[in-house]
């Protein structure tokens, strides 16, 4: 996929989301697709209002050939099963979503990946054939699902999942694989994929910019833990506030083209979703700015 | 019109490749192996550069340990981006303690000292004589490198220099973990300026080049072609 960065979408009263995927450098010169995807929905489910947000990233090289399509089918799984989360046919809890979800997700996207492949190249014969087959499908996968009171969020493999909240603090909810260097990634199409997932529950409380971003992306700025990249997401944040998400969604295009250009060379999507504090904390807000008013007051006297 | 607006701040940068030289400076290196030695890091620099020009995401950091009574940054800590990288002439004399060459090394390879999402880095190592290292140093610095993720990661090549009874073969082969490579032997001058310049070049290349993903259950490495044939026309040895 190498759009040119679609409409943003609008989760009523959860805020905004928009994303892009472009073309690496390096992927234009070899003559070689994008093997990014993403997925943003909006809507209610079950009546209440969900902004869910999908990346994948494929693994890209020959013996992932067919990894843009496990890509493609990752984003659209994780949607699916992200809206059946407490919703729908499924019960589900929040509680139970990091015991569950990783399943979930990685039983369905291999499902869909092996409907796929039949259709490509037949069934495969053995289990062996059919790791292989997998494999040429290999992707990394984050998703997040915004929600009235909590922020749902899932990885498999290399990417960054980051929130500058409100108060204009950074932080890397899910942790980073220490063990991952060079371009080692996990992958859907690991045999113990299942384990190696990462998730966490955030209260969505006072909000902020959610980035959900391909490797891609940080490694133009040395690595999502370098200042530089920091200071990117701070100066994201900014042109946001200064010219409006309408106007940054239709620069970003070209934007990531010109990181991918000077920087990684790789594919870069880029998912943001500017999340509104919940009507609670809100409340909060206010009365703890009366609080500190008071406070004040009382230290003046 | 509409509003062009500003790219967001942040500086953009190409991803790393470290790049190290480890060369034996000893007293036996004096002579016209220092003096290849010199002259054929000065000749392939530019063929590096030549090489990685198709792959423009990539900045290479060089970098050169030398040892003799002991080992030191010719050129480092901080590694020179190849462009700016500049090789000043070595001298030899002394012992060879590639050991604590070896060690510097790691020291150099830590997760804290090198980008953790970098290139593959590259590791030649240069060398006449068996190091005058205890073995059980020698021995402790190669599984030291063995357990670093980027040691493991690297492509490491040795390259001996002069007759096979005058070095250490499987001491240096320890080193090297490209299988089908092995030692590459240089006999004389010319196979010196042959191996130097394939091995730098080739490893560059091949590290550049590596996968665009591994997944972490595949512990496969960068495998670099095979190395050219030794037929050369001289029959000078050094």
């Amino acid at each position: 996929m190498d759009c040119a960065g679609l409409p943003p979408v609008h989760g009523a009263d959860l805020g905004w989301a928009f994303g892009c995927s472009r073309r690496g450098a390096s992927h234009l010169r070899k003559g070689k697709p994008c093997q990014d995807a993403y997925a943003l929905w909006s809507g209610n489910a079950q009546e209440f209002p969900h902004l869910i947000a999908a990346v994948a990233d494929g693994h890209g090289d020959s013996l992932h050939d067919l990894s843009q399509i496990g890509a493609s089918l990752a984003t659209q799984v994780a949607v699916q099963e992200l809206l059946a989360i407490n919703t729908g046919e499924r019960k589900e809890t929040e509680g139970e979503f990091s015991r569950t979800f990783p399943y979930r997700v990685t039983e369905r996207w291999r499902s869909c990946v092996e409907a796929d492949a039949v259709r490509r190249v037949g069934a495969p014969a053995q289990d062996a054939e059919k790791d292989s087959l997998i494999r040429r499908y290999g992707t990394t996968l984050l998703a997040a699902r915004v929600s009235a009171s909590s922020i749902l969020l899932s990885q498999i493999g290399d990417g960054d999942i980051v929130l500058l909240g409100s108060d204009a603090r950074l932080s890397y909810p899910l942790a980073t694989e220490q063990d991952l260097i060079g371009l080692s990634t996990y992958s859907l199409a690991s045999r113990n994929a299942i384990s190696l997932w990462k998730t966490a529950v955030l209260p969505r409380g006072g909000g902020g910019l959610l980035l959900l971003a391909s490797d891609g992306l940080s490694d133009s700025f040395g690595g999502s833990d370098h200042p530089e990249f920091q200071r990117f997401v701070h100066s994201l944040r900014e042109r946001i506030d200064e010219y409006g998400i309408g106007k940054v969604a239709s620069s970003l295009p070209s934007w990531l083209s010109q990181f991918s250009e000077r920087g990684s060379g790789d594919d870069i999507t880029l998912v943001l979703a500017d999340i509104l504090p919940s009507p609670d904390e809100e409340e909060t807000e206010k009365t703890g700015t009366e609080d500190t008013d008071d406070a004040r007051d009382g230290t003046e006297d | 019109m509409a509003t062009e607006i500003p790219v967001p701040d942040g500086q953009v940068t190409k991803r790393t490749l470290n790049f190290f030289w480890l060369t034996d400076c000893s007293a036996s290196m004096g002579g016209k192996k220092i003096a290849t030695l010199n002259q054929a890091i000065r000749e392939a620099l530019p063929l590096i550069q030549k090489a990685v020009e198709s792959h423009p995401q990539v900045q290479i950091m060089m970098s050169a340990i030398k040892f003799s009574d002991e080992a030191e940054w010719h050129i480092g800590p901080e590694a020179v981006p190849l462009e700016r990288f500049v090789w000043s002439e070595l001298s030899s004399d002394g012992l060879t303690a590639t050991a604590k060459a070896l060690r510097m090394l790691g020291q150099a390879l830590s997760i804290e000292r090198m980008p953790r999402r970098g290139f593959p880095p590259v590791c030649i190592l240069i060398s006449d004589g068996f190091s005058t290292d205890p073995e059980e140093e020698y021995n402790g610095a190669i599984a030291e490198l063995n357990k670093l993720p980027w040691g493991m990661k690297a492509i490491r090549l040795a390259i001996a220099l002069g007759e096979e009874t005058e070095y250490n073969e499987k001491e240096l082969l320890k080193f090297v973990n490209q299988p089908g490579v092995g030692l590459l032997k240089a006999h004389n001058a010319e196979e010196l300026l042959t191996y130097i310049k394939w091995a730098s070049t080739e490893a560059t290349l091949s590290s550049s080049r590596s996968k665009s993903k591994d997944l972490r259950d595949d512990t496969s490495n960068v495998v670099l072609s095979t190395p050219p044939p030794t037929i050369t026309s001289s029959t000078e040895p050094f």
